[in-house]
């Protein structure tokens, strides 16, 4: 059952990747001439009918699509046309300092969040819980250009604690993860607070008081796990802001990330950089959610038989929320109920987008 | 105590975040850092007369000419004099004892190869464009070089200023050419983490070392380039210590920096008015628009400091006319659009002022204050824009024939004089042929065909007659000419050029 769903996700993976992929090729071929964009200015009207015929651009469409097609099955993009080398590669060099920024804010963001949002929900509507619910509210509003700007004066030029810029070792991401873990931050401990405190309700809490479990045992054991669902939603949800790239503040860091680049090529026109770019973040996102399905798998093995049963579209948020609504009817002392929440959650917080 | 010492660098390292981009280094004479705007493109040789390129280009590779930075005079580099023989042939006489970084020999032999593989029309490296008629070099004798023009080309030398030679190894490895640059200047290049840092270090083997006409020296051992697209980052930099040196801040910035330097610039901001389009190609609303500008306002409210101009190129320039900037009157703008309206020029069309994005420090102010001006005179349909770069350069560029009639643009751009000739402003900006021309004029036409063939004195009131003219017409709004900033750290010492290239052999640094 579980070999069954992992392989019907992986399944899907490669379609959702082609099929970006065929997209993004038939869009960037639609609004450019290749060889136009490559040539400069300058160039001779017989130099660009010559390069049109070398590029292959004289041949029908299908054809050229054939050529694209069989080099990204060979991991081929094309040489990009503003620094003129293999687009691949200019990509994946940037895959690690996305990677170490996108972990450095999670690592700090996650944990900080689940803690804020247990402690709120343990007294709902307490003095700590407004004042926690404030700052995560604050969080989540914060313009993460300007509280960047603000880091580097402050801390980079002001009191010379960290380097203002640039990528090295480890200092330097901590300025711009601090800039990005704010709204992440906000945003989870929000989703994490309501989900504790829907689930801090249910009547299996109550039986497992009356039992006489300590309350940091229900906490840990029982609550927790079950309130995870909607929390890793949203966090996936982040992961994936993350790997597309934060492009204003890895700008503003000089942080060398894949967001920079991607959009770089965009306003160049670099077409084989562009899909290159398309190619690795969708890698990474398809990756990412898969990792977030087998999340869910582990949280609620249930997961993967109301899967099979109902066959729905795999990849919307949609779907995933739904998925968690599913198992809420079945009946058992650790029901899950937290969907309402997962909704109302995002509801709150998506806004600040 | 030395451990101490160690402890305490130990500690400062790693406050201040490692050494990746320390400026001082203590072993084997002075580092620097500079902080550039953005990363260069690519490091094939011919990138060297960009904005992107030249800064580190610049020192790794050598042209036949370069310019002394007081006067502004063409002075030798890899040639030691030149002559022009006959209408299309110059001869060089190169200097000897020269080698590229890779060991290769430079002589007459090695540099034709080069300047004909950068000047090929067939590689059409974007650099082509500061080029005129083809040009096909060959050697003479060991040290002689013979560079010959399809047609006569006066201002050869001029345009050489911009070309650096390569080694010729490079010619047939393309890869190689991209990305790692060989040529014979002061500094060779060492390393390149794309999106990170260049590194270029002291090539010992330097002619200049012991010449007394290298206009230079290698008192900086190692030159660390890093990118800052942020200009408030790229001054922070200079305070915390990270960089020696950041060109193109804003004036307020400079002024916090430790050290601030100013210079004017070779670059012009001018307003583009698109002539075919019928409201456009009325004199009096081109005179009008002209005079409705605050051109002090733009340049020093908005663009960040600067002198105003009457003429897209400044005073270094051959055919500089010395021309009063036309004045704020926004009066006699009012006449002027009133009298074309009453012979029955609609100006209430639509006439859209547009920037590219990003190019000119704060161009969306720039075009909003100058639409609402447009409108003040009566020219109600002037509405404002910017654009990202392609999406703009592609309708920039499409020359006088392909503008569409219903386009109204008064496009503020900003253009660069480098090769100090007026000419060359004028093929790209008044004649009918020109790249970035919005404007067809048959009697300009005649005067620019005669001025490109001579030289000299004769050359120079030729093309300042084409300014006068110009002027009168106004298909082009000159609006002035913005200061070039680089803040420094104190331990720096250096002079910014008006051409804008920054040379670590004109740079000394005290401890």
């Amino acid at each position: 059952m579980v070999l069954r769903y992992v392989g019907k996700r992986l399944l899907h993976a490669v379609l959702v990747l082609a099929s970006v992929l065929v997209a993004v090729w038939f869009v960037v071929n639609a609004i450019g001439d290749p060889a136009r964009l490559i040539l400069p200015p300058s160039a001779s009207q017989q130099l660009y009918l010559d390069t049109r015929e070398s590029m292959g651009l004289n041949d029908p469409i299908l054809v050229q699509f054939w050529r694209s097609l069989s080099g990204w099955l060979t991991g081929d993009f094309g040489v990009s046309v503003w620094q003129n080398v293999p687009a691949l590669p200019l990509v994946l060099e940037r895959l690690p300092a996305t990677l170490l920024l996108t972990a450095v804010t999670l690592g700090v963001a996650v944990p900080l969040a689940l803690a804020l949002g247990v402690v709120s929900a343990l007294r709902p509507e307490g003095p700590l819980d407004r004042t926690l619910t404030t700052i995560s509210l604050a969080g989540v509003s914060i313009a993460d250009f300007w509280l960047g700007l603000m880091l580097i004066l402050v801390v980079g030029v002001q009191f010379q604690l960290l380097p203002t810029s640039g990528y090295g070792g480890l200092e330097y991401a901590v300025l711009p993860a601090a800039a990005l873990a704010l709204r992440p931050l906000g945003r989870l401990a929000q989703v994490s607070r309501s989900a504790m405190v829907e689930e801090m309700q249910k009547p299996y809490i109550t039986t497992l008081r009356a039992q006489g479990m300590p309350e940091h045992t229900i906490v840990r054991k029982h609550a927790l796990k079950n309130s995870l669902i909607p929390i890793i939603t949203v966090g996936g949800d982040e992961i994936a802001t993350f790997l597309n790239g934060a492009v204003v503040i890895e700008t503003i860091f000089a942080w060398p990330g894949v967001g920079g680049l991607f959009i770089q090529a965009i306003e160049r026109r670099d077409l084989p950089l562009v899909t290159a770019c398309v190619f690795v973040i969708a890698s990474m996102i398809i990756v990412v959610n898969l990792l977030i399905d087998l999340t869910y798998l582990w949280i609620d093995p249930r997961t993967a038989l109301t899967e099979t049963r109902r066959r729905r579209a795999p990849w919307s948020r949609s779907s995933r929320k739904d998925r968690s609504a599913s198992t809420t009817s079945q009946p058992g002392p650790e029901s899950s109920g937290s969907t309402p929440m997962a909704a109302a959650g995002r509801d709150s917080t998506g806004g600040a987008r | 105590m030395v451990a101490g010492l160690a402890a305490s660098a130990l500690v400062l390292g790693a406050c201040s975040g490692g050494d990746a981009d320390e400026p001082a280094g203590e072993a084997g004479g002075a580092e620097v850092t500079i902080a550039l705007p953005e990363e260069p493109r690519t490091l094939a040789s011919w990138n060297a007369y960009s904005n992107d390129g030249h800064p580190v280009l610049r020192n790794v590779t050598e042209a036949l000419l370069n310019r002394d930075p007081d006067s502004n005079e063409l002075v030798p580099e890899l040639a030691l004099e030149w002559e022009q023989i006959d209408d299309t042939n110059w001869q060089f006489t190169l200097r000897e004892g020269v080698t590229f970084h890779d060991g290769t020999p430079f002589n007459a032999e090695a540099a034709a190869t080069s300047l004909n593989f950068v000047l090929d029309p067939e590689n059409a490296f974007p650099m082509r464009t500061f080029l005129g008629p083809d040009v096909t070099a060959s050697a003479v004798d060991e040290y002689t070089l013979n560079v010959e023009t399809a047609s006569p080309d006066p201002i050869l030398p001029t345009r050489l200023y911009f070309v650096t030679i390569p080694s010729p190894e490079q010619v047939d490895d393309s890869d190689a050419y991209e990305t790692n640059p060989i040529g014979t200047g002061p500094y060779a290049f060492e390393s390149w983490n794309r999106g990170q840092n260049i590194v270029l270090t002291a090539n010992e083997e330097w002619w200049g070392a012991d010449s007394d006409d290298a206009m230079g020296e290698q008192d900086i051992a190692q030159a660390t380039y890093v990118f800052r697209p942020e200009t408030e980052v790229r001054a922070g930099m200079l305070s915390s210590n990270e960089a020696d040196l950041a060109p193109r801040i804003t004036s307020e910035q400079c002024d916090a920096a430790p050290v601030c330097e100013s210079t004017p610039t070779v670059e012009t901001v001018v307003l583009r008015l698109d002539t075919p389009n019928p409201v456009l190609a009325d004199q009096r609303v081109r005179e009008a628009i002209a005079l409705a500008i605050d051109k002090d306002q733009i340049m020093n409210d908005i663009l960040g400091g600067g002198e105003t101009v009457g003429q897209i190129v400044g005073p270094g320039a051959v055919g500089y006319a010395d021309l009063e900037p036309y004045p704020y009157d926004p009066d006699r703008a009012a006449e002027l659009v009133a009298e074309a309206e009453a012979d029955g020029v609609d100006v209430t069309a639509p006439i859209t002022v547009i920037a590219r994005e990003g190019f000119i420090l704060r161009a969306s102010e720039a075009v909003q204050v100058i639409s609402a001006e447009l409108q003040e005179i009566g020219l109600t349909g002037a509405t404002s824009e910017t654009q990202e770069t392609a999406a703009f350069e592609e309708q920039w560029t499409i020359g006088y024939d392909n503008i569409p009639e219903d386009r109204a643009w008064a496009g503020l751009q900003q253009h660069g004089q480098e090769l100090m000739d007026y000419a060359g402003s004028i093929g790209g900006y008044y004649s009918c042929d020109g790249q970035t021309s919005a404007y067809c004029d048959p009697t300009l036409e005649d005067m620019y065909a005669e001025a490109v063939t001579t030289s000299d004195d004769e050359r120079q009131e030729a093309l300042a007659a084409i300014a006068e003219y110009v002027y009168e017409e106004v298909p082009v709004v000159p609006i002035g000419q913005p200061n070039f900033n680089f803040g420094m750290t104190e331990r720096v010492d250096w002079t910014p050029r008006m051409d804008g290239f920054i040379l670590l052999k004109e740079m000394t640094v005290t401890e």
